[in-house]
């Protein structure tokens, strides 16, 4: 088994630590090696916005450091793997973002390396642990638990550079889940925007589209599971306001359980 | 020699000047109660606070605390060892000198006598402490050379080279008095004559010095081995009577000042005509005593300020008062030492150098902040590129986690945030994730943050949509020469691709935010097609100040439907990029500048 760069991104070292923390016990058991590396930084997502540039030489330093330790990047968060992937494309597609990014990184002494593969969790876990590897390790399965996956949009989508899933019907995490013995439920609102992209300028807007996304959640499931940082944050804050029937994970929370590796 | 007077003048600057440090901090008019609560009412806030401290289980952390982070400097060894052991070396140094050394009367006399500076162990000792602070401050010098790529504070080059040179003339001069007066034959002849009761030309002053020579260290021009063996046997005896109550320690074990005074023998003469020990004597008093009175006027300040800054944070939590969460902020100011690891480990480095605006840097940001708080008049454009600082940040604490003083950075941002964002011009990075870290990223926030955050947005969207010229129905279906917006459009392989839209609306049928306006021109100007349209027709002004681009989820849809391959998603995200930049320029009631002058300005 290769060993990878585990990328938690900023919302994970601060603020759902635990996040982190599942997915690395989840990973060490199924025999998949991750190491963290202090010299990451922001993935760039969030400059993608105000300056693409910006985010894709965030982007480009990330997958230097990678190349440095001969490693390959294995992301949690959707957002972060989204920018990484989509920041990725444009270094390789755009000679004068790259040629930009590469000045930059030889500045600070790094190899501009736009071609360090960057892969997402669920993917590691499906093609190189496999369900059933999954399956075997369950010591607490949950079947009367519905669970509800949250992908969040840039994890899926452009389907042709993030290379997750179906754009539109992804079912990873889903098989994932079922074989850490929960139940996984198709809801009316999984595939929607939870809305957090625009809730500085349009606070209304966005919180409508989080309530939607979750009541529809709370209508098919017990367990609301996010792939995406930015809707966990969102739906926590609006959860905290709404107390709907429904509890917030996320995919590796839930493996986690399953295979008895829970802290505390 | 008698320096009292000046040792109660250095006292009082500097007692003075902790006065007026204390005075800030309770008087600042920063942070969350910022100016609305008396300075007197923040002292009994903070009394309380040290009452709450007092008896609970908070009493174990500070503790903790103080060893780990004071003493230990827990967070400095894990940055590097190599800076740990440099720091550690003059810390312990340093503080051993000026509480066995400096303030010897009160600590080291009440332990070995009056006599204690030339008896064993403490003559080892003060050399010892003196060769550690020495050892940590070449190290620091040079750590500095030749200057690894790491970043550093506004000045703190300047502020660091004043405080080593500070610690290399008080060092520096107190060893080489140690060693001029070992072998100084004045300052022989005057203990001879007072405690031994010889005189030059007595037999007995002859034997002393001869033992002396030979024992203790001593030059006299003239006087060298081989001695006569009766006048060193009475020169010992007579020493051992005299002499030895207080020389009992071996002039050896000061192995600094002996090393020293074994370098200056050959030239013992010219250090006595000079009267090296009389001016390495107040060279070394009077630095010490400037240094002492300059503490709470400059950099040093921070040896105290950083430890009580570690101890605050290590007691206070979200529950503590807001006066003095405010103080506190005040004080962690002044703790700073400008060592710029924060900078280090900023996830927002790659952001800082893209935008060439060290106010990104927790570092440089700190120093700006601290200029603002003490009331320094910014102009709109410092006020920007602050704000931007602050607001391109993702909160991920690392500066918080690493800074060796314990400032609560993130704490910091937070408050300028809303400061800034009330006072500031429009800040375009705020439209996005990091706007909605700001609002949603630490659970829930402050009400009065959010208000002033939400006044923010609105003056924003007025920025980033002015007045848009009405739509003209019947206006020609022609391409607009505008500055060749459509040509730097059609150089992108990302916007390119717009060339390829066969007008299907496919991607305004998929779009979330079409789904969810009431009115899609009264709410978003133009829906996803047309702004595609009108990237074609060459309409920079229409396409850019479309509310569309910001009410965009960028959730993919409209790209990923596209059946011509046009990159949607992208080609919205490009604009808004050149919305973003006119707004950083402070210039989107003017002309929309072309697209290369957008790459230009950012």
């Amino acid at each position: 088994m290769k060993t990878y760069a585990l990328f938690l991104g900023c919302n994970i070292e601060s603020r759902l630590p635990g996040y982190g923390e599942d997915a690395e016990r989840v990973l060490d058991a199924l025999g998949i090696k991750t190491v963290r590396l202090r010299d990451f930084s922001c993935c760039g997502y969030p400059l993608k916005n105000p300056d693409a540039g910006a985010a894709a030489l965030a982007a480009a330093r990330n997958l230097a450091v990678a190349r440095a330790r001969g490693l390959d990047i294995l992301t949690l968060c959707s957002c972060c793997h989204g920018g990484l992937t989509t920041s990725q494309w444009l270094l390789q597609n755009d000679p004068a973002v790259g040629e930009k990014a590469a000045a930059h990184l030889a500045a600070d002494g790094l190899e501009y390396a736009p071609d360090v593969r960057v892969r997402h969790f669920l993917n590691v876990l499906d093609e190189e642990a496999g369900t059933d590897a999954i399956q075997s390790r369950v010591k607490k399965p949950r079947p009367g638990v519905k669970v509800a996956v949250q992908y969040g949009c840039h994890l899926l989508r452009p389907s042709r550079v993030t290379r997750v899933d179906d754009p539109f019907e992804p079912t990873v995490g889903e098989r994932l889940l079922a074989a850490a013995g929960v139940t996984p439920v198709a809801w009316e609102r999984r595939m929607d925007c939870c809305g957090a992209p625009v809730l500085f300028l349009y606070p209304d807007d966005a919180r409508r589209l989080a309530d939607k996304k979750i009541a529809s959640a709370a209508d098919a499931a017990d367990e609301l599971a996010t792939v995406c940082t930015y809707s966990y944050l969102f739906f926590q804050s609006r959860m905290r306001e709404k107390d709907p029937a429904l509890s917030l994970t996320t995919p590796a929370g839930v493996l986690a359980l399953a295979m008895g590796l829970k802290k505390g | 020699m008698d320096y009292s007077a000046y040792a109660y003048a250095a006292l009082a600057v500097f007692l003075a000047g902790l006065l007026v440090r204390a005075w800030g901090w309770f008087s600042s008019k920063t942070g969350p109660v910022a100016g609305q609560v008396s300075a007197p009412r923040r002292v009994l806030a903070f009394l309380r606070g040290i009452a709450g401290v007092a008896g609970s289980p908070k009493l174990l952390r500070l503790f903790t605390a103080f060893f780990a982070d004071v003493v230990f400097h827990r967070r400095l060894f894990a940055e590097s060892r190599l800076r740990w052991a440099a720091h550690l070396a003059m810390y312990f140094g340093f503080v051993f000198l000026l509480l066995f050394h400096a303030m010897g009367t009160w600590f080291t006399v009440p332990l070995a006598g009056v006599d204690y500076a030339r008896t064993s162990p403490w003559l080892f000792l003060r050399d010892a402490a003196g060769f550690l602070v020495l050892a940590g401050a070449a190290a620091a010098v040079l750590r500095r050379f030749p200057g690894p790529a790491e970043p550093k504070a506004p000045g703190a080059a300047f502020k660091d080279a004043v405080a080593l040179c500070a610690v290399f003339v008080i060092l520096f001069s107190g060893v080489v008095l140690a060693g001029a007066k070992i072998v100084s034959r004045q300052a022989f002849d005057l203990m001879a004559m007072d405690y031994a009761g010889v005189y030059p030309g007595d037999e007995e002053y002859d034997a002393l010095l001869s033992f002396w020579v030979k024992d203790f260290g001593m030059k006299s021009p003239g006087v060298s081995p081989p001695f006569d063996p009766d006048a060193l046997a009475s020169g010992e005896e007579l020493s051992a009577v005299s002499c030895e109550g207080c020389h009992s320690a071996p002039v050896k074990s000061g192995f600094l000042s002996f090393a020293v005074s074994r370098a200056m023998a050959p030239a013992a003469a010219f250090s006595e005509a000079a009267k090296l020990p009389f001016v390495l004597f107040w060279v070394h008093v009077l630095a010490s005593l400037a240094a002492l009175a300059a503490v709470p006027w400059t950099m040093l300040f921070h040896v105290l300020a950083a430890p009580l800054s570690v101890l605050a944070n290590a007691v206070m939590d979200e529950k503590s008062l807001p006066a003095n969460v405010s103080t506190r902020q005040a004080l962690e100011m002044d703790a700073c030492l400008s060592c710029a690891i924060c900078s280090a480990h900023c996830s927002m480095a790659p952001a800082a150098a893209w935008y060439q605006n060290p106010n990104i840097l927790p570092a440089d940001k700190l120093a700006a902040l601290k200029k603002l708080s003490r009331g320094k008049a910014l102009s709109g454009g410092e006020q920007a590129r602050l704000l931007e600082g602050v607001a391109v940040c993702t909160e991920c604490s690392r500066c918080t986690v690493n800074c060796p003083a314990g400032i609560n950075l993130k704490d910091l941002w937070e408050c300028f945030l809303a400061k800034l964002a009330d006072e500031a011009p429009p800040e375009a990075a705020l439209a996005g994730p990091l706007g909605f870290l700001a609002v949603a990223g630490r659970g829930g926030g402050k009400p009065r943050d959010a208000d002033l955050l939400s006044r923010h947005a609105r003056r924003l969207s007025s920025a980033l949509f002015p007045e848009r010229p009405p739509v003209d129905p019947d206006m020609p279906l022609e391409i607009v020469p505008d500055r060749g917006f459509r040509e730097s459009m059609a150089d992108s392989p990302l916007s390119g691709t717009f060339s390829k839209c066969f007008t299907c609306e496919m991607c305004t049928n998929a779009c979330p935010a079409v789904a969810e306006a009431a009115d899609v021109e009264e709410e978003l100007g133009l829906a996803p097609a047309q702004v595609i349209r009108c990237v074609a027709l060459g309409r920079s002004v229409e396409a850019r100040t479309a509310p569309m681009l910001h009410k965009c989820l960028t959730c993919y849809r409209c790209q990923e439907v596209c059946p011509s391959g046009v990159r949607v998603t992208d080609i919205l995200g490009g604009l808004k990029n050149q919305a973003a930049a006119a707004v950083r320029r402070g210039s989107t009631g003017r002309a929309p500048a072309s697209p290369a002058d957008t790459e230009a300005a950012a």
